[in-house]
């Protein structure tokens, strides 16, 4: 084989819809667990914490954030097992579920709404630098350099993403262990800043709604929806770990604990915020500065800022990989520049950062549906069981072809789901609850128990043969 | 610059070739998760509805 050809083929092996051989694997459980993390923390955990914060006490707070998002990614997380052991991602499971053609749409549509959160992600970059700048003496007007400064975060970024996994993990190695300790720093140097006793006897703004039940599970609607923010592109990493224990508690450990962790510290700062200056603040950095005093503060934002720049490096690998799972005839390189031109428009526009609420439950509505059928079809339907050969569409294994590349019972199940739970149980676009199935399960939570729901129901009526034609095409198990 | 139809190709044999691989008896997996960890799962899941569960009916307030 030619050296550029080998080239290619590794290229196509990390970056693209190539199955990973375990002699390949390059991630240990430490590795996996701090790029991960990386992805995870982002500032825009710190906006969600002070989302949540306002409408509930200190305790309800602390279980909401942390209990929602471990039940959630705990569950979400299984089929991490099925990418460690073939190697591949979600979106080539996801193949047998929605047929190619389903898989390039939907991967194509989720990753176009991920993408969303890239935007976020850059225009709290831009914020950050701008503040940190003020700090240091030097006001930027915010209307000229916010912008300038978000597209500045997606070009460093991209760069990041065109190195590949290596690249990441080494910048993650470092970023992360640096954000980890902000972190933990930034949660107590605000304890002490305001008594905690001030802190919980903060009364919950009721204005949410008339109930308490109501303000917690409409509080849990946002940290279902952050929960499922993760899942379709949670199951893309751990195809490069090396055991099935490394890949799952480190992608769930991430997700689960670090994640959670951050929104709990921006919950915090929130309360803090309220307590100094009367009102609650979700800029991270406007809290830190206000809270910790200009030394810290300039430290802090620094790192903060150039944690987006690590967020936008893994999430656009991530973003592209999925895409590419359903497109695998484009070019990595070329996707990383097209999502490069995609999230600037993002940031500039700033239309996801002002309807962030929205944004995260409209995003969870698609994602909950593939969760639960992912889950359903991976332990009940399937088995733990794929055939590879189908999967990858090698000559003589059509078991996957369904109907022209579309799988009708999965792409059913998913749209009856989104549908019904947008008429019956909560509209995230009017954030309006519909029924009280939405005080039990959330809106985002039920669209994914449905989605299973209705997948595991059709799987045992007749349309089980138009579901699993692949049970004598098992040959690699 | 290979065309779009030789490396569509190109990736169809290394897919193959890897597959071939990965269904040879003597190929390595990734070593399975334990009973251990599934208890953990179990138990991070359960305890963690309690909790929701007692928010959700006031006693925790």
């Amino acid at each position: 084989m030619a050296k550029h050809e080998a080239d290619y083929i590794k290229q196509e092996t990390v970056t693209g819809a190539v199955p990973m051989l375990f002699r390949d694997r390059q991630y240990s459980f430490l590795d996996l667990f701090l790029t991960t993390s990386g992805f995870a923390i982002a500032t825009w955990c710190y906006t969600q914490g002070a989302y949540v914060a306002q409408y509930l006490s200190f305790r309800q707070m602390l279980i909401n954030i942390f209990c929602f998002n471990l039940v959630w990614i705990s569950i979400e997380c299984l089929p991490v097992l099925f990418a460690v052991r073939y190697g591949i991602d979600l979106w080539i499971w996801l193949r047998s579920v929605l047929g190619i053609k389903g898989v390039a749409i939907f991967a194509t549509v989720i990753s176009m709404a991920n993408f969303g959160w890239y935007a976020v992600d850059s225009q709290l970059f831009a914020s950050s630098m701008i503040n940190l700048f003020a700090g240091l003496g030097i006001p930027l007007n915010a209307v000229v350099w916010k912008p300038v400064l978000g597209v500045f975060c997606v070009i460093l970024g991209t760069l990041i993403a065109l190195g590949g996994p290596s690249v990441i993990k080494w910048t993650n190695r470092f970023l992360v262990t640096a954000l980890l300790f902000v972190g933990i720093v930034v949660v107590v140097l605000c304890f002490t800043a305001v008594p905690f006793s001030e802190i919980n006897a903060v009364q919950p703004d009721t204005s949410l709604y008339g109930t308490a039940l109501g303000r917690f599970m409409l509080s849990a609607e946002g940290n279902v929806a952050f929960a499922f923010s993760w899942s379709t592109q949670a199951l893309v990493m751990p195809r490069l770990a090396k055991t099935e224990r490394s890949g799952y508690w480190a992608t769930s450990t991430a997700y689960g604990i670090i994640a959670p962790f951050f929104v709990f510290a921006g919950g915090v700062m929130a309360l803090a915020m309220f307590v100094r200056c009367g009102y609650y603040e979700s800029d991270p950095t406007t809290m830190l500065a206000t809270l910790c005093g200009p030394g810290f503060a300039l430290l802090s934002l620094l790192m903060v800022a150039f944690a987006n720049i690590g967020t936008q490096g893994t999430g656009s690998y991530v973003n592209c990989m999925i895409i590419k799972s359903g497109l695998p005839k484009i070019s990595y390189r070329l996707l990383v520049i097209l999502a490069m031109f995609y999230v600037s428009a993002l940031t500039i526009w700033g239309w996801v950062m002002d309807n962030f609420g929205k944004f995260i439950s409209m995003a969870a509505y698609i994602q909950g549906p593939i969760i639960g059928m992912t889950v359903v079809d991976y332990l009940i339907v399937k088995k733990r069981k794929l055939s590879l050969k189908s999967v990858y569409f090698m000559k003589g294994h059509d078991a996957y072809h369904f109907t022209n590349g579309y799988n009708i019972v999965g792409l059913a199940c998913l749209a009856i789901s989104f549908i019904v739970t947008t008429l019956f149980v909560y509209n995230p676009v009017t954030a309006t609850i519909q029924s009280n199935v939405f005080f039990v399960t959330t809106g985002s939570g039920f669209t994914a128990i449905f989605g299973g729901f209705l997948y595991w129901l059709a799987s045992i009526t007749p349309l089980k043969k138009y579901m699993i034609r692949d049970r004598d095409d098992l040959e690699i198990v | 610059m290979k065309n779009t139809s030789e490396i569509e190709e190109l990736i169809y044999k290394e897919t193959e070739s890897r597959l071939n691989e990965m269904q040879d008896p003597s190929y390595q997996y990734p070593k399975r998760i334990g009973k251990g960890d599934i208890i953990a799962i179990v138990t991070v899941v359960a305890s963690s509805l309690t909790l929701i569960l007692l928010c959700m009916v006031g006693v925790i307030k």
